[in-house]
């Protein structure tokens, strides 16, 4: 295995830009501040609850988003932080509802999980094991119902992938050929696993199979290997042609609530090696894309606004007792 | 004594059959416990014997006639007792429809529309499904067969012709899969109607999809409403067991954010399913496998808001309040206690989510007696929150305890024994009142 979990590296790459990668890198990063700081407010307990972060699946994220269309819906599992930020909702909102603020994006009702921006197209957050799969699958329903040519970008752990829920949902999609793209995060840590890498069969890509949905695995370390599958999958999806299952081999490298995942010796070589935000670095030096002054000048402005949308978080008003029941029926 | 043979309601559901053979001849003698006539219905074939000793006079509807009407006169016996003791458990086949009035009923004046045509709850809630599907081409049904008319209400019969089979979704089954799919085209905007094949049954299956649409829009900090519909027969089934006979009224209705709507009659069938839909929000439809077949002159201009309550009848020793199918048993309960001079008011609740707390407290404060009465297990029940309720902020208007009437703490047992006495009859609710209004 040569201490990687990268999985086939032959997978094409596709053209990207400088902009585009410049981009990427940006937005990974965002994401990965975001987390970062609030893992330090749930420490501080200044996030209560439970704070699942999604530190080391940015790509997977940031490279799938890229593919997509503003019109394309977005649903997740819990792990929701980094797909919301990459849908373009505020950070300061997202960290406000983390904080349980009435400026929260839902005002403190929703917490970690329960984050909605129907306005961004993001369809939230959901618990139970898999829920937002068959959710998602209602997304995709509704565009292929309207005719519109919309491709709902589902994703999920995999723990939820093997839930009966999931496997039904793709009967469903392979039904009505719907527009949408599973994307599973394979990061070897569901909830209450033993943490052993490889310990998960590596095989999700194939769980489609028995409704003839084809799969990919894919090295959801590198943003740009990310981002020409999902550009593989959506163009099928808005053809026509049914949903695709990807499997994003990521590691994830904080637990829930920013425990460390994992432990052992191997745990800080993998990190290095499975860090999409530290290759992708390295190559924006090594290609000269940007300047190490620059990349400087960059992330002191995505650390900026994480400050910023901390400080938002930390100072707003907390909801009031008259919020408790506003808005519980449509 | 001469008798007519009515085509039996074979099953709750039944609305014909063909007749494919006759077992005896006009002018022929039969004993009792000979066959009669052999009955076809798409699912079965039953045998009607005779329960007594007579003569055949006529036989009205020649073997072999497809499509006979429950209840149409097929033949005409001499001293004999025929099988019409068949109709089901309760009794709704010569179910009185109910009448509108009171304080609440006569505001909307009804009357002063044109008289509309006798309708079954059937065929109102049909109706109120492809009105709203002409006025909304969001509005979708999604349910087990329910293209080819054989979903087990019958209620989407005609509707695929009308809207084709991509608004008249039919699946084989309602998987977890398929809920959660619904639910989440109503995120994206669709007014997704999903047919049940029976609220206990799926109600396992149902629930985490369910809980989702429900609480959504409140988590969602109101950023997300869930515009959809669910319906489907709930509760007691003749000759069904435990979860396929239990009535999750009440279950429901605990889920903030659900509002859950009890039709016991063909007009407030098609005034609330046509609600439910245009409703921004999840609501569950709460139908009865024993009031299809019933009926009603139902006007479509009649709407209604979930939650509102109705008078269905005025009176002023006591007051009945119930939903769905208890309402009904209420309300012929009343009829009977009339009998025997005593007047009471049935509210019918219309839904149990919300609860028209106010219209009950009306109604106690002019009868200063209250009777509850509900299907399901009463413990944590309907009745549990509507007694609570006027104890605890009425409590002045009582002139005696409230009581509850309410199903067993039981799985819908088998026998027709014990499933009568699992669900409140008419009878069991006339024998309480009368004790609550005498005094007992």
């Amino acid at each position: 295995m040569a201490g990687s979990v990268l999985g086939p590296n032959t997978v094409e790459t596709g053209s990207v830009s400088t902009n585009e990668e410049i981009a990427a890198y940006r937005s990974m990063l965002l994401i990965r501040r975001f987390e970062e700081k609030a893992g330090q407010l749930y420490a501080l307990q200044a996030i209560h609850g439970a704070c699942p972060l999604c530190i080391g699946q940015e790509a997977s994220i940031v490279g799938t988003m890229m593919e997509a269309r503003e019109t394309d819906p977005v649903i997740t599992g819990y792990r929701t932080h980094g797909a919301v930020l990459a849908r373009g909702v505020e950070p300061r909102l997202v960290m406000a509802e983390l904080t349980g603020r009435k400026s929260g994006l839902a005002h403190g009702k929703g917490g970690t999980v329960r984050m909605f921006a129907p306005e961004h197209k993001f369809f939230g957050g959901h618990g139970s094991g898999g829920l937002g799969v068959p959710l998602g699958a209602g997304l995709a329903f509704a565009s292929r119902y309207r005719g519109d040519d919309a491709v709902t970008l589902c994703f999920y752990g995999d723990g939820a992938a093997v839930r009966g829920r999931v496997l039904e949902a793709y009967k469903a999609a392979a039904r009505w050929s719907l527009p949408i793209v599973f994307i599973v995060d394979n990061n070897t840590a569901a909830p209450g696993a033993s943490i052993v890498l490889g310990s998960v069969p590596s095989a999700l890509s194939e769980s489609g199979r028995p409704f003839a949905i084809p799969g990919e695995q894919v090295d959801g370390i590198d943003v740009r290997r990310v981002r020409a599958a999902a550009r593989r999958a959506i163009e099928r999806a808005r053809r026509g042609d049914g949903p695709t299952v990807l499997e994003m081999l990521t590691y994830r490298y904080r637990g829930h609530g920013g425990v460390p995942a994992r432990a052992g010796a191997n745990a800080e070589r993998r990190i290095e090696d499975a860090d999409p935000i530290v290759k992708a670095r390295a190559r924006l030096l090594a290609d000269g894309l940007l300047s190490e002054r620059a990349l400087k000048v960059l992330e002191k402005e995505v650390k900026e606004i994480v400050v910023a949308a901390a400080a938002f978080a930390r100072s707003e008003p907390v909801p009031e007792a008259g919020d408790l029941l506003a808005s519980v029926g449509a | 004594m001469r008798r007519q043979i009515l085509m039996p309601p074979m099953t709750p559901s039944m609305t014909d059959g063909k007749i494919s053979r006759w077992h005896v001849s006009e002018g022929q003698s039969v004993a009792a416990g000979d066959l009669l006539v052999e009955v076809a219905t798409p699912t079965a074939t039953f045998e009607i014997e005779a329960d007594n000793e007579g003569h055949v006079e006529r036989i009205l509807v020649p073997a072999g006639t497809e499509g006979v009407k429950v209840n149409t006169p097929i033949a005409i016996l001499l001293g004999v007792a025929t099988g019409e003791g068949r109709s089901p458990a309760l009794g709704f086949a010569s179910f009185e429809p109910l009448r509108r009035d009171g304080p609440r009923g006569s505001a909307r004046a009804p009357a002063a529309r044109p008289a509309a045509q006798g309708q079954t709850y059937r065929e109102a809630l049909r109706d109120a499904l492809a009105a709203e599907m002409r006025a909304d081409p969001s509005v979708f049904v999604i349910g087990v067969d329910v293209a080819q008319n054989r979903g087990a209400p019958k209620v989407t019969q005609g509707l695929v012709d009308a809207f084709g089979p991509e608004r008249v979704v039919s699946v084989p089954s309602l998987d977890e899969a398929l809920f959660g799919m619904a639910v989440g085209a109503a995120f994206a905007g669709l007014k997704p109607v999903v047919q049940l094949d029976a609220w206990g049954r799926s109600l396992e299956t149902l629930a985490p999809a369910l809980i989702s649409a429900a609480q959504t829009f409140y988590l969602s900090g109101g950023r997300l409403p869930v515009p959809i519909t669910l319906r489907g027969p709930n509760g007691f089934v003749p000759g069904m067991t435990g979860e396929g006979a239990r009535c999750v009224a009440a279950a429901l209705a605990r889920i903030p954010g659900l509002k859950v709507a009890q039709p016991a009659t063909a007009s407030a069938a098609r005034a609330l399913l046509s609600a439910a839909i245009r409703d921004p929000g999840p609501v569950a439809v709460l139908e009865h496998e024993l009031l299809y077949t019933t009926s009603e002159s139902v006007d479509p201009a009649d709407d209604c808001s979930l939650g509102v309550a109705r008078i269905v009848r005025a009176g002023a020793d006591v007051t009945l309040a119930a939903a769905g199918h208890a309402a009904v048993s209420a309300l012929m309960a009343a009829h009977a206690l009339a009998l025997d001079g005593i007047e009471a008011e049935v509210v019918d609740l219309m839904c149990v989510a919300p609860l028209d707390r106010e219209a009950i407290a009306a109604s106690v404060a002019r009868t200063g007696r209250l009777v509850t009465v509900e299907d399901g297990t009463g413990d944590l029940g309907v009745g549990a929150e509507i007694v609570a309720f006027i104890a605890a902020e009425h409590f002045g208007a009582l002139k005696c305890a409230p009581v509850r009437v309410t199903g067993a703490r039981v799985p819908m047992p088998y026998a027709a024994a014990l499933q009568g006495l699992a669900v409140p009859n008419a009878e069991q609710i006339a024998r309480v009142v009368c004790d609550v209004v005498r005094g007992r």
